[in-house]
Parts: C-alpha cells; sequence; structure tokens
C-alpha cells in the first residue's frame, strides 16, 4: 500500500517557531494572549533580524533576512560560485578554470553540503568528502603561523589535476573506549588515529604535526566577524583571574590584507580573522585557486608538476567574484530556535546554564559596525565566545595555530546545530567529527570544561536527555 | 521603518498562516475560491499528464536511436526532448510548497522526485567523458551499477552539482558538452554504437535516465488524478485559503527567485557562457519563456486545450483594478520574454549594458513586478505569500 506522505511542511513550518512563541506568551504587537515578556521571543532571533525561519533541509540556505534586495542579487551570485564546479585549466568557459593543480575539492558546496556541515568518511579506505588534514611542522611561518611542510605544505591535498601526483590520503581509524554515565549507564567514545598513506612526494618526516578537520556549516560567519574586538578582549580571562578553572584566550592571527596581527574568529582554532580571508585560503588550499589576497600556489619544494602546470588567470579567482563570495557567506542567515515552549527543552536550557556551559558558550553577543548593515548592531546567540580554551589533551590535535596551543580550540559556535541531521543527514560533531551524537559531543569535553563534562556525565538520564533536548532546539 | 518594526511586521504575516489566518487583515475580502482550488487541481494534473506523454515519446524516440543509432535518429530523439521541455516546464509553478513534487518529510527521508528531475548546472563530468577527461564519470567506472535505482541513489550525494539524473542528463548524454561559442553541444552518434563497454553503459545509461524521468512523472499525474485517492482529493479538501496560499506562493516563488533570480540574474552576472539552464541544447530561451507561462497559466487555469475557472475570474470580482494590473503585467513579462534573443548563452557573454543584455534585464523587472502584484492579491485574499528561496 502506498504510504501516506504529510504534506506541507515547510511552508507552515517556518511558522511553527512563532507558534511556539505564542503558546509561552509572546504575542507580536499583542495580539493573541497576553503579553508576558519580549525577550523570550528574542531568545528565538538567533540571528536578531536576520534571522530565516526554516527547518528544511535548505535551512543553512537562505539570506539574511533583512537584506536589500540589491545585496541579495549579489548573494545569489555568490551562492552560484558556491555550488559551481571549478575546472582544469585551460578550458573552454576561461572563468571557471584554474582548479588545482593540488586540490581537495573541486566546488565549496562539495566540503560544505548545503551550507551545512561536513562529516568523517564512513570507510577506512575511501577518500575523504568534507574534511581535511592540516600539516605543519615544529616553528613558525614568518607571519607567525603554523610552520608549513616544505613539501606538503599546510594542508593535505588528496586530488590532483592529471599529470601531477597526489599528496596521498588521510585515513581515520577508531579505537572503542567504554565510559560510564554516573548513573551506571555504559556509553563507548571512539578514539581516533589519522595516517598519511599513499604518499606521492616522499615520507612526512618524523616531526610533522597532522590536524583532521570537518568543514563546519557556514551560517552567521558575517555576524561573528561583527562583533567588536572589544567583546572578544573582555571576554576573554588568560590568566584566569576570575578563578572559575576558565581562561579564554584570544587568538591573534596574521590579517594578510591589513598586514597585522589581530584577532582570529573563525576557523576551529579562531585561526582566521576575517570571512574574506577564510575563502581566499579555503581557495588556494582546498581547490588550489589563487586571489588577489593569496596569489601564490602552494606547491612545494619539490613538487615540479605543480610549478609547471598551467594557470587559469592571475589571480585564477577575480575580486568581482570574491566580492560575491564574501558577502554570501557573510551573510548566509541563521535559522531560528524552535520549540521554545517545550518544557524538556527549557529544563535543558536552564541545565546547560546550571553546569557550566554557557560560561564558553557565551548565549547573547552584540554586533557592532559592519560593512553590511543588515549586520550591524544586531543581538545575537552565537553560543560561542570566539576564544580558544583548553579542551584537554585527549581531544587536542597536538598542532599549534599561531597563539592556539595543540590542545586548545575555538568555542563553537552552538546556532543551528539542531538542524545538521536535517540539513546533513548526519550527527558528527567537534572538528574531526569523532562524537556520534551531542552527548558524545559533550563527553569529549576536557580541560577546562572537565568539570561541565563531569557535571553532565553525573547527571540523571532524565536530566541528560533533557540537556541533548535542548541543543535541539537551537 | 526601523528594523525592529520591520520583523514585526514579518513576523505577524508568518503568524497568519501558521496560526490558520486567525487574524484576517481589515482589506481581505470574502470570497468562495472552490471553483479556482478545483480548475487549480485539473490544471496541475492536465500538465503534469501532458508532460508524462511527451516524456513517453521521448522513450520511444531514444529506442529507436538505441536500435539504429544514426545522426536522423539521434535528431530525432533531441527534438523529442526540446518537446518534452515544453509542458514540464509549465509545471514548475507547482512546485515550492510542499506538494507532490517536492516535499521533503524529516521524519520518513520521503522526498518529492523534483531535484531527480530537473536538477541543474549538472557536473558534467560526474556522468561521461568531458573535455580533458576521456574516461571520467559513472559510465566509465564499471563499478557503479546503471539502474534507474542506483542512478536515483546517486543524484547530489555529496555535491549539489553531482547530478546524475533527470531531463539536463538526458539532455548531456544527447548532446555531449557545449565546446561550441555559437551552437549547442555535438556528440557524435557513435558514442552510442552498440558493443564497446564504455558505449553499452552510455546506452543503459541513456534508457535508465529516461524510464526514472516516466517513473518520477508518473507519481506526479497519480498524486493529481481526479477522483482518486491522492494529493489532489487532500488539496480540494483543505481551507481555501490554504490551498489559495499554496498555489500563489508556487507562482510568486517561480516568478521571483527561480526564474528571475536563479535562472535570469544569476546567469547574467555569472556572464559564463553555459551558465544556463538548458546549456547543451541551447534551449533555455524556450524554458524562460515556458517559466513564465506557467505562473500565468494558475493565474487563468489555463492549459492547451483547458481552460478552468481561473483566479482572475475571483480577483476580478473582488478588485477588478487589481486584476487588470496583474493580466497587463503578465502580458508585459510575455513580450519582454519572448524578446530575449536566443541561443541565451550569447547574451550571457555579452559587454555590461549591452542592448541584448537590458532585454533580460526588463525581463527579470517584469517578473518582480509580478510577483509583486501576486503578493498583493494575496493580501486581498487574506493571504500571505511567501516567496521561498531554497
Amino acid at each position: 500500500m502506498r504510504k501516506k506522505v504529510v504534506f506541507g511542511r515547510s511552508v507552515l513550518g517556518a511558522a511553527a517557531v512563532i507558534a511556539a512563541a505564542l503558546t509561552v506568551g509572546y504575542a507580536p504587537l499583542g495580539i493573541g494572549g497576553e503579553t508576558k515578556d519580549a525577550s523570550e521571543m528574542d531568545m528565538a532571533l538567533l540571528g536578531g533580524t536576520t534571522t530565516i525561519f526554516r527547518t528544511s533541509r535548505e535551512a543553512f540556505s537562505a539570506p539574511a533576512s533583512n537584506l536589500d534586495s540589491k545585496s541579495v542579487r549579489t548573494f545569489m551570485f555568490g551562492r552560484h560560485l558556491f555550488r559551481r564546479n571549478w575546472i582544469i585549466a585551460p578550458a573552454s568557459v576561461e572563468d571557471l578554470d584554474g582548479l588545482g593543480p593540488l586540490f581537495n575539492r573541486v566546488s565549496c558546496s562539495g566540503c560544505h553540503f548545503k551550507d551545512g556541515r561536513g562529516e568523517p568518511p564512513e570507510k577506512q579506505d575511501a577518500l575523504m568528502k568534507s574534511m581535511l588534514v592540516r600539516l605543519s611542522i615544529p616553528g613558525e611561518s614568518p607571519v607567525g603561523g603554523p610552520n608549513p611542510h616544505p613539501v606538503y605544505g599546510d594542508q593535505l591535498n588528496d586530488r590532483a589535476i592529471l599529470g601531477v601526483p597526489k599528496e596521498g590520503r588521510a585515513a581515520i581509524t577508531y579505537e572503542e573506549r567504554a565510559g560510564t554515565y554516573g548513573d551506571g549507564t555504559p556509553y563507548s567514545l571512539r578514539y581516533p588515529t589519522v595516517d598519511v598513506v599513499d604518499l606521492g612526494y616522499g615520507p612526512l618526516g618524523d616531526d610533522v604535526m597532522i590536524s583532521p578537520r570537518v568543514a563546519p556549516a557556514v551560517i552567521g560567519m558575517g555576524l561573528l566577524e561583527a562583533i567588536p574586538e572589544k567583546t572578544l578582549r573582555d571576554l576573554a580571562d588568560p590568566d584566569d583571574a576570575d578563578g572559575d578553572g576558565i581562561s579564554g584566550r584570544v587568538n591573534m592571527v596574521w590579517d594578510e590584507a591589513a598586514q597585522k596581527r589581530v584577532p582570529g574568529r573563525l576557523g576551529w582554532k579562531s585561526n582566521q580573522p576575517t570571512v574574506r580571508q577564510q575563502i581566499a585560503g579555503a581557495f588556494l588550499g582546498d581547490m588550489g585557486l589563487t586571489t588577489s589576497l593569496f596569489g601564490t600556489q602552494n606547491c612545494g619544494e619539490t613538487q615540479t608538476e605543480c610549478q609547471s602546470a598551467p594557470n587559469g588567470g592571475e589571480p585564477e579567482v577575480d575580486d568581482t567574484r570574491m566580492d560575491a563570495l564574501e558577502l554570501y557567506i557573510q551573510t548566509l542567515a541563521v535559522p531560528a530556535r524552535r520549540d521554545l515552549d517545550d518544557p524538556v527543552a527549557q529544563h535543558g536550557e536552564q541545565l546547560f546554564t546550571d553546569i557550566g556551559c554557557g560560561a564558553c558558550h557565551t548565549p547573547t553577543l552584540k554586533t557592532g559596525e559592519h560593512q553590511v548593515a543588515a549586520l550591524s548592531d544586531q543581538t545575537i546567540h552565537p553560543y560561542s565566545d570566539l576564544l580558544v580554551h583548553n579542551m584537554g589533551e585527549e581531544l587536542g590535535d597536538g598542532r599549534p595555530d599561531f597563539e592556539a596551543q595543540g590542545d586548545e580550540w575555538r568555542t563553537a559556535p552552538l546556532w543551528g546545530i539542531g538542524l545538521v541531521p536535517t540539513v546533513n543527514g548526519h550527527r558528527y560533531f567537534l572538528h574531526d567529527g569523532r562524537a556520534r551524537g551531542f552527548a558524545e559531543a559533550i563527553l569529549w569535553h576536557g580541560g577546562e570544561a572537565e568539570k561541565s563534562r563531569e557535571a553532565f556525565r553525573t547527571l540523571s538520564a532524565e536530566d541528560r536527555d533533557a540537556l541533548v533536548r535542548f541543543l535541539e532546539t537551537l | 521603518m526601523s528594523e525592529r518594526m520591520k520583523m514585526s511586521s514579518k513576523r505577524i504575516g508568518v503568524l497568519a498562516i501558521c496560526a490558520g489566518l486567525m487574524a484576517t487583515p481589515a482589506a481581505a475580502a470574502d470570497y468562495d475560491a472552490s471553483a479556482q482550488i478545483d480548475a487549480y487541481a485539473t490544471l496541475v494534473y492536465t500538465t503534469y499528464k501532458a508532460s508524462y506523454d511527451e516524456a513517453l515519446k521521448l522513450r520511444s524516440a531514444i529506442d529507436t536511436l538505441l536500435a539504429d543509432p544514426t545522426d536522423a535518429n539521434l535528431k530525432s530523439a533531441k527534438a523529442a526532448w526540446i518537446a518534452s521541455r515544453e509542458p514540464y516546464g509549465r509545471t514548475e509553478a507547482f512546485r515550492f510548497y510542499d506538494g507532490p513534487i517536492d516535499f521533503y518529510d524529516a521524519d520518513s527521508g520521503e522526498e518529492g522526485p523534483e531535484a531527480l528531475l530537473n536538477s541543474w548546472p549538472l557536473n558534467e563530468a560526474y556522468i561521461d567523458y568531458v573535455e580533458g577527461n576521456p574516461e571520467s564519470g559513472i559510465i566509465f567506472d564499471p563499478s557503479i551499477e546503471i539502474t534507474p535505482v542506483s542512478l536515483a541513489e546517486d543524484n547530489q550525494m555529496d555535491d549539489e552539482a553531482d547530478v546524475s539524473t533527470g531531463y539536463h542528463a538526458v539532455e548531456f548524454l544527447l548532446w555531449g558538452q557545449d565546446m561550441n561559442a555559437d551552437g549547442p553541444g555535438n556528440r557524435p552518434v557513435s558514442d552510442f554504437a552498440p558493443g564497446e563497454s564504455d558505449n553499452e553503459r552510455r546506452r543503459a545509461y541513456l534508457e535508465a535516465a529516461t524510464d526514472l524521468l516516466i517513473q518520477n512523472l508518473s507519481t506526479l499525474v497519480d498524486a493529481w488524478k481526479p477522483g482518486a485517492d491522492n494529493y489532489a482529493a487532500e488539496f480540494k479538501a483543505m481551507d481555501q485559503k490554504e490551498a489559495l496560499q499554496k498555489m500563489m506562493t508556487g507562482m510568486a516563488t517561480l516568478a521571483e527567485f527561480e526564474l528571475a533570480s536563479e535562472r535570469m540574474s544569476v546567469a547574467l552576472d555569472s556572464g559564463y557562457q553555459e551558465d544556463e539552464h538548458s546549456c547543451f541544447s541551447d534551449n533555455t530561451h524556450r524554458d524562460l519563456i515556458a517559466n513564465a507561462d506557467s505562473v500565468r497559466n494558475v493565474y487563468f487555469a489555463d492549459y492547451g486545450s483547458y481552460d478552468g475557472a481561473g483566479l482572475n475570474e475571483l480577483v476580478a470580482e473582488i478588485d477588478p483594478a487589481l486584476n487588470d494590473k496583474m493580466v497587463t503585467q503578465f502580458q508585459a513579462t510575455d513580450a519582454a520574454i519572448n524578446a530575449i534573443p536566443h541561443p541565451f548563452d550569447q547574451v550571457l557573454v555579452q559587454e555590461k549594458g549591452s542592448a541584448d543584455r537590458q532585454k533580460v534585464e526588463t525581463a527579470i523587472s517584469a517578473l518582480q513586478a509580478e510577483a509583486a502584484t501576486i503578493k498583493e492579491i494575496g493580501q486581498r485574499l487574506g493571504i500571505d505569500v511567501i516567496v521561498v528561496t531554497e
């Protein structure tokens, strides 16, 4: 028998948040029940007035709801570029060529599928599809960043154009280790080990440092860029002066356009200062495409085929296209929070605060002025302080990135995280996707977060579920 | 108006839909749209049925081509493909409201067949050889099974551009890459000669992709067939405003987002010759006309010999001036779209500000104006019409 299908989800679903907000007593312009507190509704607007109401698989793909129509047109062009495949030079479509010589994927959306979150390969011998491996050796680059491997550079490129050897392939193996919740319920965490195999240019050497990283969702990035530097400095507590055991630090990184060190905000270690530099870095590192910001192809010392391969123009991606992509990533909207009236989620939110998660996953921040007016002066709820924190040796990658140490990571923003299963069809979390679900992700928290982790571990099953339920509403 | 105020009015709009239109705006009129809703269901059925029938003809032309791969038979198959696009392009206003074509059920993972039917742009190299890569894609990878089911499973698995199915996959197989500045793709008919392994796989691919197209169109025909226990029955039983909201959301979204933005302004801004909807066949100008017709057809409940009770009749009763405005705008769009030179890809490579580019801009503006009036009509009917961007 034909299965009866429920229609009407997305058009009406967009309004579910409002319906939920109504039932907790908030009524826009006083229609409906009693007017309680506008702040409850505002907590649903994770991206302030940029917030969009969408719970479908396209939840991460909409422009900020307050964006003007001229900018929306640019956004749409940027989106097109984000999803376009770049091709090998020389090609008949000149504007799209220049891929490689070495690369990881042929489009931005190859890793950031539906503008969402990547995942580790399911099979050990499969190529990474939405994940990559950073490389470096001890020491610092001239601008204070990771010291690239002399041959392989700062990223393993597991694909290459015809006639150029690939650099190799990263293979992850996992070891399960058992643990127990406070109430005796067992759990298991998978400990990853990354090996680089099929090396194309000789051994990596004993001192190489390897950091696997999945592609993050790319929503709300312009809002994070718009948070004033002073806010970050005020949040930081490098010497733990307040004695709460948490010492968030600003990671000062190199800004190539400004030619100076500025606070990092983006990337798994807050290792990128701006959306534009992040994009230019990804073009070069992930797709082998040069821009006006990074104009030199990243071929290593002995990678002669790479050095002599034809290029697709200088730069390969012009500034008009960079401008469109920059606006696109800056204004990809954060979807509204859902189910604010769910008492379980409300309880979970209280626990989130009580056990100290919010000390780093800062619920509310304000943006300052931004070149995109729609992003300025917004009250937002990223659930992040953008600072790097010691997360313990087990979660660490042992690879410094500017001032972030091997066991330090940026507090990951949690907005939109509850929609990852809908958009990307998986629940793999943390920088390398090792966590299979929200609970495992929390259980991996160590270092400064150990106290909160232990509090979570010793909660009742009901309370643990409530906290996870809260995360699912973000 | 402050940002905060804008947000508040937006919330009200969204609220009105979700709460079953509990707060009817003062301007909204009383009316009975049952005739329009019934006619819409018949229109949708009629247009999908025409698409299905043309797809069967395409399949038959492809059978002939594969039985006897000659230039003449390849030409006939291409003509059948172009003919099949005419009705399908006129179904696209039936998207964007989670109906049979593009619903998604997050719990079961079930979804409508839109992505399997009409995804673009496609990554040619994911399917078959391309210039510079003579052995690329599924056709040259014998480890991948070629059946309608396996192709559907491979569609857009890792990348939006990794399209393995639908009209544009069939188009690519028939025409090949368009490497010509002034004409469509020109795949040699010898690509379909039986015997060689890759040719056999290409032949199987063409059959499987066409069969899948037919299967998917068939489910849409069934979903809208009159007198059955199907979506059409559910649709007719809906609250009138809910049904009207779906109809008009589809119209406004096709006009303003999918057509004006995705298929026209993005292509113009990009300026790549092959950034067009039907890039292998250079048939994009027909896609544009069919899509514009699709919006208008919903308004008039008109397709081919079918002429039902249109929204025009309803609006003319409530607000004749608004109906006149809508009708005039449809005429303006029609003129503007038909004035776009073809092949469309020749316009894309022209300098900014060229006369031909301006013709496309005029059509974009006409479609935006059309969408604005559709929203205005929605207000008069007490409905919030949302343009959905995917």
